[in-house]
């Protein structure tokens, strides 16, 4: 699913290198926790995986395509494809509805829409049935502007949308640390619930490591360079 | 497409608080630039068609536009008067059609009284060929009736049958008055938004009479004044002896055929037996307005000044928004938009701030035309046409739409830069 060779990163050159990693594995369905404190070069991965950013050295592999030798525009149309993205915080466009928020990936990505199309469901009810599994519905609710939502709310709003269609790779960046103690389990509950479901790849980025028992992989980014701490084998590729 | 003008759209809407403004200062700077332009224009097609139809206007020698002024728009008075004789001469040559005299130097409460006669009301056109048309009563300026242009009635407050008296001189200071001689309104005629709203018309012969018996031989104000006294009591006509005039300001004449009219201008301006100024008032007209159009060249510089700087208005909040929106266009971008997304939502929210403001612009001037038409016909004689857009107008709107492009190619351009490099794992 994900393969990183030889990967090196600096803003420019003759700086200090960044990020350094030989080699870092992801097989198709794992959950990975990546443990990673600021400074540790965790923003970059997560720009170079995104594909927002490309590499000097190396290859970044997602779904058997190297994404580092894509064009930009390439890059975009792969991302809006194959990867949902969760932010730490102010995850929604503030003048879009809760559902329109959720259907925004879809706006962008035919094929995302296509796979929602190819189980026989309609795009609006798929977003209302991600929605209601994380506990929102209501029309009230979905009409209504994201801004008036609460923390709790928008990050599972944010988590539906990055869900929605089906991508292949799921990277959510501290999703939970805006949320209190309760909701953090719940949410995570949640997401490995969605997850599971549809064969997707986790990436879920924390410093809190009291959540790697629900992870199948842990690995830690400590300068630059990945250590793996735990590897539990699911099978698969 | 379609996404990101739904976007677009609903990204106005959120922010309306503060684009309204620009809305406004865009839209208001879109009726000034467009009002004054109608106006402009309405005013160079009111004054450059004050006169149509009259092929030449011959006054005594001077100079073309002084020929002009004096004789259709009524300021100042002609240096020297033309000989009946010679009216007469020329107005019965062969190749000439019609003719009108016309004498001026009188007024009447600040409206010019114009000695004339019939012929004037038959044969003076105005606009795109039109005629002068009676409102109320009739066009007859026999004996002592006089006919009223639109706004000098209205003014005045004279309505047909009412009776006036004559002041010699132009302006308010009614230092001698033909007290004697009062005459009786007989027709008031349509609005033209020309100088013919501002004219008392009577007769020729009438107004000569009157001049040849306040000033016969020797003329003293003292005795007039006591003649005044005595022709008091009794009414006192000069129908019956009205000779033709011994002279007038000038004359109007249409001729048969354009193609005797160069020759017939030469003819009159080479005349021996008089010095003659004869002129073609359509070319003089456009002379005319040479002289004036500086002041609405600067007119329209203004305008357009204005509407820069309300553009600038615009420009400013847009680039301004952009810091505030680097946190929705990662996640936009987080959602799959492309860069090239982001380029095109914003271009479409600027473009269409601008657009809008145009279109209310336009709405805001046409309502605006409507319900002022009637004041300025009213009030100044402006006939505005309230019609479908001059070529001048397009042009201007072409220039805001090309405008309004540039200013939405500036942020989106930026935006779109930025995007390639936002990142998205923003602190916050």
């Amino acid at each position: 699913m994900v393969e990183i060779k030889d990967l090196s990163y600096k803003w420019k050159d003759g700086d200090k290198e960044l990020l350094n990693i030989d080699y870092l594995h992801i097989t198709r369905g794992e959950r990975v926790f990546l443990k990673g404190s600021s400074g540790s070069g965790k923003s970059t991965l997560l720009n170079l995986l995104s594909g927002m950013i490309v590499p000097k050295n190396g290859t970044i592999k997602v779904l058997d395509q190297t994404i580092n030798a894509l064009k930009p525009s390439h890059r975009d149309v792969f991302r809006a494809n194959h990867m949902g993205y969760i932010f730490q915080t102010f995850n929604l466009v503030p003048y879009l509805s809760v559902l329109d928020n959720v259907m925004l990936p879809i706006q962008f990505s035919n094929e995302r829409l296509q796979r929602i199309k190819n189980t026989g469901i309609e795009p609006e009810e798929e977003a209302k049935r991600l929605l209601q599994v994380v506990g929102l519905e209501g029309s009230d609710l979905l009409n209504k502007s994201a801004t008036e939502l609460s923390v709790g709310q928008q990050q599972r709003v944010a988590a539906c949308r990055a869900l929605l269609g089906s991508p292949e790779l799921i990277i959510a960046d501290e999703p939970t640390s805006s949320l209190d103690e309760d909701a953090q389990e719940a949410f995570i509950n949640l997401l490995l619930k969605e997850c599971t479901r549809k064969q997707t790849t986790l990436l879920f980025v924390s410093h809190d490591i009291r959540f790697t028992k629900y992870f199948t992989k842990v690995i830690e980014l400590k300068n630059g360079s990945i250590k793996e701490l735990l590897t539990t084998n699911i099978g698969g590729q | 497409m379609s996404v990101l003008i739904k976007l677009a759209f609903k990204s106005i809407r959120y922010r309306k608080a503060t684009l309204i403004l620009s809305l406004i200062s865009v839209s208001l700077s879109v009726v000034l630039l467009l009002g004054v332009e109608r106006l402009r224009s309405t005013i160079e097609e009111s004054f450059t068609s004050s006169i149509s139809g009259t092929d030449l206007i011959v006054g005594a020698r001077s100079g073309n536009v002084p020929l002009l002024l004096s004789s259709i728009f009524h300021i100042g008075y002609p240096s020297q008067n033309v000989s009946w004789e010679t009216y007469e001469y020329f107005s019965t040559r062969q190749d000439v059609k019609w003719s009108i005299p016309i004498s001026i130097g009188d007024s009447h409460k600040g409206f010019s009284v114009v000695g004339t006669t019939e012929q004037f009301f038959e044969h003076y056109e105005y606009g795109g060929k039109l005629n002068l048309q009676v409102n109320r009563g009739e066009a007859c300026v026999h004996g002592y009736e006089c006919v009223l242009g639109a706004k000098a009635a209205k003014d005045l407050g004279y309505t047909v049958g009412d009776n006036m008296v004559v002041t010699h001189g132009m302006g308010h200071d009614e230092f001698v008055r033909h007290e004697d001689e009062p005459f009786k309104v007989a027709g008031i005629l349509e609005t033209t938004g020309t100088p013919v709203d501002q004219s008392i018309f009577v007769s020729i012969y009438t107004l000569d009479a009157i001049h040849s018996h306040f000033y016969s031989n020797s003329h003293d104000v003292f005795n007039d004044l006591d003649r005044m006294h005595n022709h008091a009591g009794h009414a006192h006509h000069h129908e019956t002896q009205l000779q033709n005039p011994k002279a007038l300001s000038s004359f109007l004449l249409g001729v048969k055929s354009k193609s005797s009219l160069l020759s017939l201008q030469r003819t009159i301006n080479e005349y021996t037996n008089e010095p003659l100024t004869a002129i073609m008032p359509v070319i003089t007209l456009l002379e005319l307005w040479e002289i004036v159009k500086p002041i609405e060249q600067t007119l329209i510089i203004i305008s357009i000044l204005v509407l820069i700087i309300a553009m600038a208005g615009v420009f400013t909040t847009i680039m301004i928004s952009l810091s505030d929106r680097i946190r929705e266009i990662s996640i936009l971008r987080s959602a799959g938009a492309k860069s090239q997304h982001i380029f095109g939502l914003i271009l479409l929210e600027s473009f269409g701030i601008i657009c809008l403001g145009i279109i209310t612009g336009i709405s805001l001037l046409y309502a605006g035309l409507y319900l002022f038409k009637p004041i300025l016909t009213k009030q100044l004689g402006v006939l505005i046409s309230i019609g479908w857009f001059s070529l001048n107008e397009i042009f201007l709107l072409m220039l805001l739409l090309l405008l309004g492009g540039i200013i939405g190619l500036i942020p989106a351009y930026k935006s779109y830069k930025n995007s390639m490099a936002v990142s998205l794992v923003v602190k916050k």
